[in-house]
């Protein structure tokens, strides 16, 4: 992890991508939300990651590991292209069922998540769907999120004007 | 939601299917010029790179209040004049402005602009988005990356090619210097370093000595996209790590 954070530290980000809390990974950080998981996974990790464990030195079981966790970042690279074809989709297919394949033989103990079945049927959701944009959370996280902001008394009832002047129902 | 999936659906099979793509003919542009308009500004047509099908004229913005005029440096200057000579074939006609037939170091200079709604800005003014992925005319290759150093423009002086030009870009031709990365791929003895990177596509990104080249001028539609730089020290070598951030299309190996 202190490798990461060194990293993470001299990393120059644009300014369109949000930066991720220093301390990630800590008990008194806390969680993170979906987009610092993003920037870690994508960005971060990948960067630390191949230095330590790519270098023909690295123990061959890193080797592996590093290995798998690229195939996972590809997926998920490939997974948000803006627009995708046919070949992207049949790619990002391979490259996740390589990590869930891998992930059970190198990781004895963990367990496949109900997230593993889903991410495997991601490329039908692309064929059917078209790209992530088109039918991702992000919108409705973020009207989620607005509507978290506005008081309220927990109560159901009529409309009522709250102090923006926006109608809440 | 209905008519995005169908969209894509009708796009992924015109791209994918001749067959499909030679019964409708010349409809097939039509339909591609109509998906490119951005009516609803949500920028989606530049997300997939279609603009060109429906605008002329690229989207740049850049604050006009903030213009200055200053002389380029030597060496900016001369691969400017190179620039020009060599790519631009010298199309606005002011590569040889001055009497003695030699160009004026003068032009105007602003810190950032904004194209396809991404901002990009000199070192000096915001490190953070001056760092970009780019193709460069006369690289032996296909893509470099490098820190921005200046954007400018020269004044126009009207010639006759430039009023021919007329009609085109209503505003000036505007210029972007780079200084570029020095990439490891010239040095086999590193190459396997950056292998060590590139083998993972644009998931891994690539090396560079943590050194710069002599500037490039490009224009900004030579810009692929921003990355992410971090100084990195790998056995006993300084270098740079390079990461693009967008348009990762560009970049599949």
């Amino acid at each position: 992890m202190e490798a990461v954070w060194e990293d993470m530290a001299l990393t120059e980000l644009p300014s369109w991508v949000t930066e991720v809390p220093s301390d990630w990974g800590t008990a008194s950080r806390g969680k993170l939300s979906a987009n610092n998981w993003q920037v870690i996974c994508t960005i971060h990790l990948p960067i630390t990651l191949i230095r330590l464990w790519g270098m023909d030195g690295a123990p061959e079981v890193r080797k592996r590991q590093l290995e798998n966790f690229m195939d996972l970042v590809r997926a998920v690279q490939m997974a948000n292209l803006c627009s995708i074809s046919k070949k992207e989709i049949k790619l990002y297919e391979d490259y996740i069922l390589r990590y869930v394949t891998t992930f059970k033989s190198l990781y004895k103990l963990a367990k496949v998540k109900p997230i593993h079945h889903a991410a495997l049927h991601y490329g039908n959701v692309l064929r059917g769907f078209g790209p992530a944009h088109t039918h991702s959370a992000a919108f409705y996280e973020r009207y989620i999120h607005s509507m978290q902001s506005k008081n309220h008394n927990m109560k159901l009832g009529p409309y009522f004007e709250c102090n923006s002047g926006d109608m809440l129902y | 939601m209905h008519s995005s999936a169908r969209e894509a659906n009708l796009k992924a099979l015109l791209s994918d299917n001749s067959e499909v793509r030679s019964r409708v003919g010349d409809l097939a542009d039509v339909y591609k010029a109509v998906l490119a308009e951005d009516v609803r500004g949500t920028r989606l047509a530049h997300m997939v790179d279609a603009v060109h099908l429906t605008e002329q004229e690229p989207d740049f913005t850049y604050d006009a209040t903030r213009l200055r005029e200053s002389n380029l440096p030597n060496d900016v200057l001369a691969s400017f004049v190179h620039f020009l000579k060599e790519v631009d074939q010298g199309a606005m006609g002011f590569t040889d402005d001055r009497s003695d037939g030699t160009t004026s170091p003068k032009v105007i200079t602003m810190n950032k602009f904004s194209f396809r709604g991404v901002e990009y800005s000199t070192a000096s003014c915001r490190t953070r988005n001056s760092h970009i992925l780019f193709r460069s005319p006369g690289s032996a290759n296909p893509l470099d990356s490098g820190q921005i150093i200046y954007i400018f423009f020269k004044s126009q002086v009207p010639t006759a090619r430039s009023i021919a030009a007329l009609g085109q870009p209503h505003h000036p031709p505007i210029y972007v210097c780079v200084q570029p990365y020095v990439t490891l791929q010239t040095n086999p003895q590193f190459s396997g370093m950056d292998q060590m990177y590139r083998r993972f596509g644009f998931a891994g990104g690539f090396l560079c000595w943590r050194e710069v080249a002599l500037p490039v001028v490009i224009k900004p539609s030579s810009i692929i996209s921003h990355v992410t730089v971090t100084p990195l020290q790998i056995g006993e070598h300084q270098m740079l790590h390079i990461l693009p951030m967008d348009r990762v299309r560009f970049i599949f190996v």
